[in-house]
């Protein structure tokens, strides 16, 4: 047979049906070699053919894949070093570079904390400070009060003096800074008896022939030195144990001492 | 896009994405062939697992220079449905199934252009050509079991078997014109937008 006569023939798509013989097939094996351009036709029956399977095709359920998968793969039908391992060795990677973004998410989260904790200790800090520079200012302003008070206490016009207890109190130990050109009294504690959580010492003013004049109210430890009120005219300045808050009139039976100015 | 050779070449390393690709331009079509052999969906499948087995195994043993590789598949999954089909567990446990498989477009390794619209094919290809075609491509008869089966002599099944496949062949010829055409037109309108401009 001639090409035409092959092409005519229907034994090209019969070959791709796979519905000849051997002996058929043979010769058309044969007819290949002979017309090498048949080729083209066998190639153009075999893609028609692929056509109308594709528009016929079915799609099989999901699970087919994985099955048809799993068999290969449990005969160790894969290679190890296969693009899907190499896939996966990305996998590694890719399970390295969510390690490493796990890592990174941890270190901020770290971060923001430990910004967040620092942030707290500088509120604190700083809390810290305004309250020490409060407590600064106030030591400042006590210090300064002191300083005056020292300033006047040890000015030449002052008169330093001892308080006289009377014989019920032999333990006062009471000093008495007078300055009446400045019309300033102080009393610096050397030691004062024990009294009640309701009583504090208060000092009066006498002067002759005039009911005693009610001062200061204090309490106090030793070394401390409590600024008095001044009065002119005063002879004797006495303290008395009193109630809290002091009271008008001078308990005579808790006179603990006197000095006489 | 993923060509045939690429995939052949995928699968005799063993690689396991040679398989998966050639799952997913294939299994469609692959399963219809094996579907339609067995009328049966769990038995196709079988037959199909077997098929894949058989390609991967044996892809040695595919000759480019005499077939494509679609033939070449299709040939294996016939063969294993047929030979289930001829099994007693088969013809014990099979059931007819009544209704008709949902056909499918499925997506080919092949150039878009030449995709057959199949109410476009249908209505080229006689019903006579047809169902020639169907029973011998798709469901696995052969040619004399078709003529019995047609009451038709075998020299007419050979004849319109021939007629259908060049309907087919000539379809996508026409197609392939159309695509062509409608290229070098666009080449030319565009070459045209161009000169203009200059």
């Amino acid at each position: 047979m001639d090409i035409s006569e092959i092409r005519a023939s229907g034994l090209l798509e019969q070959f791709v049906l796979g519905q000849l013989s051997e002996v058929e097939q043979k010769q058309v094996e044969g007819y290949l070699l002979q017309y090498p351009e048949l080729k083209n036709d066998l190639f153009s029956i075999q893609n028609a053919l692929q056509k109308y399977a594709e528009t016929y095709g079915i799609q099989p359920k999901s699970h087919l894949e994985d099955r048809i998968l799993e068999e290969i793969r449990s005969k160790g039908g894969f290679a190890k070093n296969s693009s899907i391992d190499n896939k996966k060795a990305p996998s590694n990677n890719k399970n390295f570079w969510s390690g490493l973004s796990v890592l990174l998410g941890l270190l901020v989260i770290a971060a923001i904390w430990y910004s967040y904790k620092l942030s707290d200790e500088n509120k604190d800090l700083k809390s810290t400070i305004q309250e020490t520079a409060a407590a600064c200012d106030s030591l400042d302003r006590v210090n300064k009060i002191y300083i005056k008070y020292y300033e006047s206490m040890l000015s030449f016009e002052t008169t330093k003096l001892d308080f006289t207890p009377t014989p019920g109190y032999p333990e006062v130990g009471l000093k008495f800074y007078y300055n009446p050109s400045q019309k300033e009294n102080f009393i610096q504690i050397n030691n004062l008896p024990l009294i009640q959580s309701n009583q504090a010492f208060q000092l009066w003013s006498l002067k002759d022939g005039e009911a005693p004049i009610p001062l200061d109210v204090f309490t106090g430890e030793k070394g401390e030195i409590v600024p008095v009120r001044f009065i002119d005219g005063t002879k004797t300045y006495a303290i008395t144990i009193e109630k809290s808050g002091g009271v008008e009139s001078p308990t005579l039976e808790q006179l603990i001492g006197t000095v006489g100015v | 896009m993923t060509t045939d050779n690429e995939i052949i070449q995928l699968i005799k390393l063993k690689d396991e994405q040679g398989l998966r690709l050639l799952y997913k331009h294939y299994s469609n079509s692959l399963f219809g062939i094996s579907f339609r052999v067995l009328n049966n969906e769990a038995f196709a499948e079988d037959a199909l697992q077997q098929s894949f087995l058989k390609i991967w195994n044996n892809i040695d043993q595919y000759d480019s220079d005499k077939s494509i590789l679609f033939t070449w598949m299709s040939n294996i999954v016939r063969n294993t449905a047929i030979d289930i089909k001829r099994l007693k567990s088969f013809a014990k446990e099979s059931k007819t199934i009544s209704i008709e498989p949902n056909v499918y477009k499925g997506e080919a390794i092949s150039d878009d252009h030449s995709k057959i619209d199949i109410d476009y094919l249908l209505s080229k290809v006689d019903e006579k050509y047809s169902v020639i075609l169907e029973h011998l491509y798709l469901k696995g008869y052969s040619q004399s079991e078709l003529a019995e089966k047609l009451d038709l002599p075998i020299g007419t099944i050979k004849t319109r078997v021939k007629k259908a496949i060049d309907l087919l062949r000539d379809h996508l010829r026409g197609e392939k014109k159309t695509f062509f055409g409608m290229f070098f037109l666009g080449t030319f309108i565009n070459i045209l937008i161009l000169l203009l401009w200059i």
